[in-house]
């Protein structure tokens, strides 16, 4: 029977064969062109500053700097301690938001999870505010200040995952309703607790957490940069183990068992490194909506939901959007800068809105 | 070697879903479950692949499942439930290689598995398609294409197990013979594969033509374990789902053909 089947598959394979050959090429075309961007949008980050645009300003810099002479320029000491640290923040916060969601939407098995609308954005931010209010008092901490608002925005961001989580987890399945009510839910805890906290805090205090609430990379130095990129390299260095674990639970949560994937430890390691990725993000950038459901939902469109390209996609092209609306952010009021989470809120709650309507469409039923 | 369970017993709220079932469904065989609706079926299944608690035993290969790994039992079982949903695009391919995600062959020998899983359920022609704008029927085939693929997956010595749910409730009528005579050969004591299938049928017919033994189900109990034409008699499918039939024998094979009176 073997043999029978084989010939008469012969002359379908060699035509899917090259379907398949297509497929494999035009994925390495994606993978370069993202990385392309990222490298573009690197560049114009360090390049363009408030007053003006120098492209061969990243090059000099770097030149300078092996030649140990920064000291003498001033736009190069710019570039050395400012920019460069700030677009690195950029990138590695970009990443993290943008495989967080693409692995949430993996193990709800829904494209509108996103650390943001789900609360775990303003969880972290509660949690790095509090701190910030607790550690004023005790200056004599301040040196471990970075530390300590990283791990209280973790634990803030743990807290919010799980709780939504919880809520909206009914009978082995998540509802599509339940799940974005939770997150509605845990988004007005958090923003209640914050308003009290800012009602009780000084002047000094109350702009910390004003920017917070917007989200800015204006704090980048290299000090931060040292916290995040080992934290964030490990979450997504640990979520891309786990991409075909998220590639079979598409399939859903019975399926993935019995193809062997131990569903809940899954489910309770993704819910973790998220709140770690999400909490250090937070804690030095605010909160920046939207990048999380952005991202993987224009990367599926472009090609597809496999998790073995989705998650280095989704980190590549989040690094490259983010940086790029940092870099925007730092033109549109220039001198002035405009805090990033307004502006990839602005642009990304309207996709939201589209991608809901489209939802209600495909899926046939009343959100 | 075989898939069995001893006095296996599910109760929910206080009520028996499953009494007391024993049971041995042995590789180079196909076993249909039949039964009403309500009588256990799907709740046996769910037993036999280990997503439901339940008192009493179940062996593969003479080994306890609840001391087996999920990933120790993905090796030696597959299984299809009644749904699939799915959320996200993807190819017909991509979903079939879901399958040997886990497994340690090549990409190459992953392609083959995969259109020779896709062409067991006459499937080949879509492959390149998107799952999410196939048909009922076509989906159906094509999960259980990934089935087929996943007990191809790993290579061991022992017996490996299909289980598989109402896999020909959405088919039309020349797939679901085609599906069941495909499994009929893949299972086959001749193939030398080593394959058991156990599978939940509406279809008696289907049943009666296809398998080589027949559990019929009343009310969580085990009332009947034996071959088609010992099972299928008038007095059994009348005490069984409460209609009066006759019984013919099956021009082709001379296997009890039923059908109901009206």
């Amino acid at each position: 029977m073997i043999s029978a089947t084989r010939s008469s598959e012969n002359q379908g394979s060699s035509v899917s064969l090259s379907m398949a050959q297509k497929k494999v090429r035009k994925r390495l075309i994606e993978r370069v062109c993202l990385s392309g961007i990222l490298v573009c949008a690197v560049w114009l980050g360090v390049a363009i500053g408030a007053s003006k645009v120098d492209l061969l300003l990243p090059i000099n810099t770097l030149y300078h700097y092996a030649l140990n002479s920064l000291d003498s320029n001033l736009s190069h000491n710019i570039v050395a301690n400012i920019r460069a640290p700030r677009v690195i923040l950029a990138v590695l916060v970009g990443a993290a938001l943008a495989v967080s969601g693409a692995s949430l939407q993996g193990i709800c098995r829904n494209p509108l999870a996103d650390p943001g609308l789900l609360g775990i954005s303003s969880g972290a931010a509660v949690g790095a505010v509090a701190m910030i209010l607790f550690a004023k008092n005790l200056s004599s901490l301040s040196f471990a200040g970075p530390y300590l608002v990283s791990v209280a925005a973790f634990s803030g961001a743990l807290i919010a995952t799980f709780s939504v989580y919880k809520l909206a987890h009914v009978k082995g399945d998540i509802q599509i309703s339940t799940f974005l009510l939770a997150g509605v839910a845990i988004n007005a805890l958090s923003g209640a607790i914050i308003a009290m906290l800012s009602y009780v805090a000084d002047d000094q205090a109350l702009r910390l957490i004003t920017f917070w609430m917007m989200g800015s990379l204006a704090s980048a130095n290299w000090v931060t940069v040292g916290i995040v990129a080992p934290v964030l390299t490990f979450v997504l260095w640990a979520i891309y183990r786990k991409r075909h674990a998220l590639n079979l639970i598409l399939l859903g949560e019975a399926n993935a068992r019995y193809s062997g994937i131990d569903v809940d430890s899954l489910k309770n390691q993704i819910l973790c490194l998220t709140a770690l990725a999400v909490g250090v993000a937070v804690a030095f950038s605010g909160i920046i909506g939207f990048v999380g459901l952005v991202v993987p939902h224009i990367l599926r469109a472009g090609s597809d939901t496999d998790y073995r390209y989705l998650i280095i996609n989704s980190a590549l092209f989040g690094g490259a959007l983010l940086v790029l609306a940092d870099v925007s952010s730092r033109m549109i009021l220039a001198p002035a800068e405009l805090p990033i989470g307004i502006l990839t809120s602005l642009i990304g709650a309207p996709f939201f809105i589209a991608l809901l309507a489209q939802q209600k469409r495909r899926l046939g039923i009343s959100l | 070697m075989s898939l069995s369970t001893k006095n296996l017993s599910v109760n929910v709220a206080g009520k028996k879903i499953l009494d007391d079932v024993t049971l041995t469904c042995r590789s180079g065989e196909i076993t249909a479950i039949v039964g009403e609706n309500g009588a256990g079926k799907s709740t046996l299944m769910n037993c036999l692949s280990g997503s439901l608690d339940y008192d009493g035993c179940v062996f593969l290969n003479g080994r306890p499942i609840k001391q087996m790994s999920l990933s120790e039992q993905a090796q030696y079982r597959a299984v299809l439930p009644q749904n699939s949903t799915l959320n996200f695009p993807l190819d017909v391919r991509e979903i079939v290689r879901l399958a040997l995600s886990l497994s340690a062959l090549s990409n190459g020998e992953q392609d083959e598995i995969i259109e020779y899983s896709l062409a067991l359920v006459d499937a080949l022609k879509f492959i390149d398609r998107p799952y999410l704008r196939l048909s009922g029927g076509e989906k159906q085939r094509v999960q259980l294409a990934r089935v087929l693929a996943q007990l191809r997956a790993y290579d061991h010595e022992e017996s490996r197990f299909l289980l598989l749910d109402e896999p020909t409730s959405a088919l039309d009528l020349k797939h679901q013979y085609a599906t069941l005579k495909m499994l009929h050969l893949l299972c086959d004591i001749k193939s030398a594969r080593d394959i058991g299938a156990l599978i939940v049928l509406h279809d008696l017919n289907l049943a009666s033509l296809y398998c080589d033994r027949v559990l019929l189900l009343k009310n969580g109990k085990l009332v009947k374990h034996d071959v088609p034409k010992v099972v299928f008699q008038g007095r059994n499918i009348r005490d069984a789902f409460g209609i009066d039939v006759f019984i013919d024998a099956h021009p082709d094979t001379n296997q009890p053909f039923i059908i109901p009176k009206i």
